[in-house]
């Protein structure tokens, strides 16, 4: 929609936000990933695509390291954010999802208030000064579009809000913690076209501040907001490149298949 | 409902072939449906009636306590005496009454008031009747006009023809006792019977008063010889003596005055002078005492005076010249009293005033609980109770006769015996107390439940003091920290604990903790707090060497790690709890508490019920409080640990407080089971109903009181009945901790439908 091709950069050209090398992944003995090779480039929209099962979900959570809620799982390879190994013992796991947030495909807000939701992130990081809180929940909110609608009732239950209202609070409680990089799990799977244009519009917004990586099913929706596009296959990268080549005229074989939808 | 829509529709339906097919399936699947949900409807009403039946029960014994004396007139005789009698009697079957008056003792037969022939007195002679001393106890001292003394014993012998009661009386003279008082009539006297004997008191003019002791000795022949004692006083009295009462020592005098002063005699010694006291008076000088009855078991005396009051004191038993204690003051009569009659089997008695009321009242309460009057422009003289406390007979001043039944099965039981501070005979202040059983008739029953309820509240305090940390920071850790493989060990296992029969439970407190707990008592306190500096010890010791990775431990299995520094940590606190008491407690806790704060240990304590029943509780506690726990959604754990939370901070500020309800609901279940617990308290605590929060003694909790007394309670009884009672209060304070903890859950279940 709003991108145009003189906005599109080749690959190589970009910033690089997150740097995957040879990365396999096992959930106990089933391999979800392997051998995953690719630069995600700073202050873009990537998607990845790829049928059920292909292993999505599983290479966007080790970016921020949910897997390791997972009991008895094992990742070869490296992935480094700004040149640090995030898998490094040494490291922090809550600095790195304070850097890299998440919004997940079912909408998660928390059984508090909508300005609640938006200074839990804020708050458990230290910040007290209730001025500063205001200011960042507006600013958020605000950023999210969601400001004018909640800004009279910002302590009523954030569960009254709508289905696209709750995601956008999601993302606004993501972006509350300043991250650099947004991880984005079928955020808007659950939502209606209305409410998953709005998100969508926000999408392409937030990407000159962050670094968006979003999963997504709906081929349409890859074409319209990311810049480049990963096509995985059965845990297995089979191409990634600026969205328009993916879509146009794909290298692969698998990946015309998939996009023309004679599988998946 | 809507299968019948269904089938309908499908019987119309297009698909006409397969309509039969689709029908009888549709058909047989309703009828499934509707028998299912009629085999659940009716399952869940059964368990409900039956509670409620349960209930209702409870309730229907207990009831009868709370109702009220249930007194009614059967009959009245006009005009059967002609001149109102001194005293009154009736047999235990109520068939025949006995009037004594000046001319001797008469007997009646009840209810048609026709005279019975018995032998005239012959000690009488030729002096009349001026003053009666005489209780229900079938024993009656006349005073005589010629200053003599005479006691009588009535007698009834009741015999069985063709089944019917036939009650025969008769009199059976003593020797009367010679004139002491220079042969002034004797109006006032006492007797009290002893021993070996009886005590006779008789009042001469203005504060003359002699008293006699008449020992009975039974020879080895079988003959009875008296030896009788006499002593005379003059009592300092303003006025005439005009009421006089033994006590059933026979060491004791009291005498009430027309000036309204109650003296006291001890009757012990030969120093006549200093032995007298002024020990009561009424309100002035005005108000002359009327009567001094002591009630059933000696202890209380009920004072009646010339303007109506009725007061009850207590005696100091212990000490002849103690003076009285004032204990009650009894709705009053309007105008001066006039009888008294005393209950044989309670602390019950009746008074009759000038105002025409009969009035019946409860010494233990300081109650009135009936209140009645008779014809109009009369008013009653004499009264009498029936020995079996099921009837009163009384005469009016116009010679007319009146009797009623009685039916009060529950006199000694009120809103205020079960709840407020009674001043028990034998007491020296009013207290809660619990004492339903003594040795003797005369005993006062001790109803009140606020030491049963007190024991309850604190065995349900202590042992939730104990259980609720340990169950809920374990379900607390257990869920959101615990391996999962671990927990699915952990978990089954504390359940399993729940299953242990609580008599066990208490076994094991009496009989392995209550002296584990004595000998060690100092390294028990001491544990907790050096088992937590060894598991703070042993987590600064993972962080640097990281024995638990090297040892192949996952995350959250560290707390196998944890079980030998808890054991160490027991076996050093027991080690250094040993050192502490023979450095600094003179080598034993026990005396040394005694000494320094003046504290009693008992060995089964509070602290031992504690932990037994903690133990029964815990596991209750954890299940639920884990399952509400590990029942937080898991995207909502997702999303605080992708906003950069740790696990602390997600499991305290998102988990918890969506967990709460749960949390709470498992609080209060475990509150309820505790209320209720029976056997380990029964077994664990020494069942003393005192009223005392230290730890180091025990309690008697209700549903021990019930387990141990309701097998000796008789069928129908007032203890009977207070037992019920008493299981009713269980009931509605485990309904009530069960039904706010239903109403919690489900409010806050409303609240997070959402998630
Ligand atoms: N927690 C887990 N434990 C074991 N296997 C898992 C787990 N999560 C995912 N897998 C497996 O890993 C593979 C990849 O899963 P993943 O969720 O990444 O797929 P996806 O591409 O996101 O699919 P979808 O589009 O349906 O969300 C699947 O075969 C799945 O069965
Ligand atoms: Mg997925």
């Amino acid at each position: 929609m709003t991108q145009g091709t003189s906005q599109r950069k080749e690959l190589s050209a970009c910033e690089t936000a997150v740097l995957i090398d040879k990365v396999s992944f096992y959930y106990g003995n089933k391999k979800a990933l392997s051998d995953i090779c690719m630069k995600l480039p700073k202050n873009k929209v990537t998607a990845f695509i790829g049928p059920s099962g292909c292993g999505k979900s599983t290479l966007l959570r080790c970016l921020n390291r949910m897997n390791d809620l997972v009991d008895n799982v094992r990742l070869e390879g490296t992935i480094s954010i700004g040149d640090q190994d995030i898998n490094e013992p040494s490291k922090d796991v809550s600095d790195l999802r304070k850097r890299v947030g998440m919004v997940f495909q079912k909408f998660n807000p928390f059984p508090k208030s909508i300005y609640e939701n938006v200074a839990y992130g804020p708050r458990i990081h230290g910040l007290k000064d209730k001025r500063e809180l205001d200011e960042i929940v507006e600013r958020s909110l605000k950023r999210v579009a969601l400001w004018e609608e909640v800004k009279d009732r910002v302590h009523d239950s954030a569960l009254q809000l709508s289905g696209g209202q709750q995601q956008r609070l999601c993302i606004g409680r993501a972006i509350a913690v300043e991250p650099d990089i947004l991880l984005m799990d079928e955020p808007c799977s659950a939502l209606d076209p209305i409410a998953t244009a709005r998100i969508e519009e926000l999408i392409v917004e937030l990407k000159e501040r962050y670094t968006i990586i979003i999963v997504t099913h709906n081929m349409q929706q890859a074409a319209r907001i990311a810049d480049f596009t990963g096509f995985l296959f059965m845990g297995e990268l089979i191409e990634f490149s600026a969205t328009e080549l993916i879509f146009r005229k794909p290298k692969e074989k698998k990946t015309e298949d998939y996009i023309t939808g004679r599988f998946g | 409902m809507t299968g019948t829509v269904e089938a309908g529709q499908t019987g119309s339906s297009p698909f006409k072939k397969n309509s039969i097919l689709t029908s009888s399936n549709n058909f047989r699947r309703q009828w499934v449906d509707r028998i299912a949900s009629r085999v659940v409807t009716f399952g869940g009403m059964v368990i409900i009636f039956s509670i409620m039946a349960i209930l209702l029960v409870i309730m229907l014994e207990a009831l009868p306590l709370f109702k009220s004396a249930e007194i009614t007139l059967t009959y009245k005789k006009t005009g059967a005496v002609k001149e109102p009698p001194m005293a009154l009697g009736i047999d235990e079957y109520q068939q025949i009454a006995y009037v004594i008056d000046a001319q001797g003792i008469h007997f009646y037969t009840l209810p048609a008031w026709t005279p019975v022939e018995v032998p005239a007195l012959e000690e009488l002679g030729t002096a009349t009747v001026t003053g009666v001393s005489h209780s229900s106890k079938r024993f009656a001292v006349l005073g005589l006009s010629d200053g003599r003394v005479l006691p009588v014993k009535i007698i009834f012998e009741s015999t069985y023809k063709n089944e019917v009661r036939a009650v025969f009386p008769g009199l059976e003279e003593q020797k009367a006792l010679p004139a002491v008082n220079s042969g002034q009539a004797v109006s006032v006297l006492a007797y009290a019977h002893l021993e070996n004997g009886y005590a006779i008191a008789s009042a001469g003019k203005g504060g003359d008063v002699s008293v006699t002791h008449i020992k009975l000795k039974r020879s080895m022949t079988g003959a009875v010889r008296r030896k009788v004692s006499t002593s005379k006083w003059t009592l300092p009295v303003q006025g005439e003596l005009t009421a006089l009462a033994l006590d059933e020592s026979g060491k004791r005098l009291l005498a009430g005055t027309s000036s309204g002063q109650i003296l006291q005699v001890n009757l012990e010694g030969d120093d006549h002078e200093s032995s007298v006291s002024v020990v009561g008076a009424t309100e002035s000088s005005n108000v002359a005492v009327v009567f001094i009855q002591f009630l059933n078991g000696g202890y209380t005396l009920i004072v009646g005076d010339s303007e109506g009051n009725v007061r009850s004191y207590q005696l100091d038993r212990a000490n002849l010249a103690g003076s009285l204690k004032p204990i009650h003051a009894f709705s009053p009569h309007a105008e001066a009293v006039t009888a008294i009659s005393h209950s044989l089997r309670d602390k019950g008695f009746f008074t009759a005033g000038k105002d025409g009321k009969i009035q019946y009242r409860y010494a233990t309460t300081g109650e009135t609980q009936y209140s009645m009057t008779g014809a109009s422009g009369a008013h009653f003289k004499t009264l009498a109770i029936s020995p079996k406390n099921n009837g009163l007979l009384a005469v009016d001043s116009k010679g007319d006769v009146y009797h009623w039944t009685l039916d009060n099965p529950h006199p000694s039981v009120s809103f205020k015996a079960l709840f407020g501070k009674i001043w028990y005979e034998g007491y020296s202040k009013p207290e809660y107390t619990w004492q339903s059983t003594g040795g003797s008739d005369e005993f006062e029953p001790k109803y009140s439940l606020i030491p049963l309820i007190y024991g309850t509240a604190k065995g349900t305090f202590y042992a939730m003091l104990f259980a609720l940390p340990l169950a809920l920071l374990s379900a607390f850790y257990a869920s959101q920290f615990m391996n999962p493989r671990l927990r699915e060990i952990t978990k089954p296992t504390v359940e399993l604990m729940a299953t242990l029969p609580t008599v066990a439970l208490g076994f094991v407190g009496a009989l392995i903790i209550a002296p584990l707990l004595e000998e060690y008592f100092v390294g028990f306190v001491l544990f907790p707090v050096v088992s937590a500096a060894a598991a703070l010890l042993g987590w600064a010791a993972d962080r640097k060497w990281k024995i638990s990775g090297k040892l192949g431990l996952k995350p959250g299995m560290e707390m196998i790690f944890l079980i030998p520094l808890v054991l160490g940590a027991a076996g050093g606190s027991i080690l250094f709890g040993g050192f502490i008491e023979t450095q600094w407690m003179a080598g034993d806790f026990k005396t040394w508490a005694l000494e320094v704060f003046n504290v009693q240990y008992d060995q089964r304590n509070t602290m031992v019920v504690g932990i037994a029943m903690g133990f029964a509780v815990v596991p209750l506690i954890f299940t639920i409080a884990e399952d509400s726990l590990s029942n937080v959604p898991s995207h909502l754990k997702a999303g605080s640990l992708a906003l950069g939370a740790t696990p602390w901070q997600t499991a305290v500020k998102v988990i918890l407080p969506v967990a709460l309800p749960g949390i709470f609901s498992a609080v209060m279940i475990g509150f309820g089971r505790a209320i209720g617990e029976t056997m380990i308290v029964l077994m664990a605590t020494g069942n003393t109903p005192i009223m005392d929060m230290s730890v180091f003694n025990g309690f008697r909790a209700m549903s021990a009181n019930i387990a141990v007394e309701l097998p000796e309670a008789p069928e129908g009884g007032t203890l009977y009945r207070i037992l019920f009672l008493m299981a009713f209060l269980l009931f509605v304070f485990t309904f009530i901790a069960n039904t706010i903890a239903e109403i919690v859950r489900l409010k806050l279940r409303e609240k997070f439908k959402a998630l």
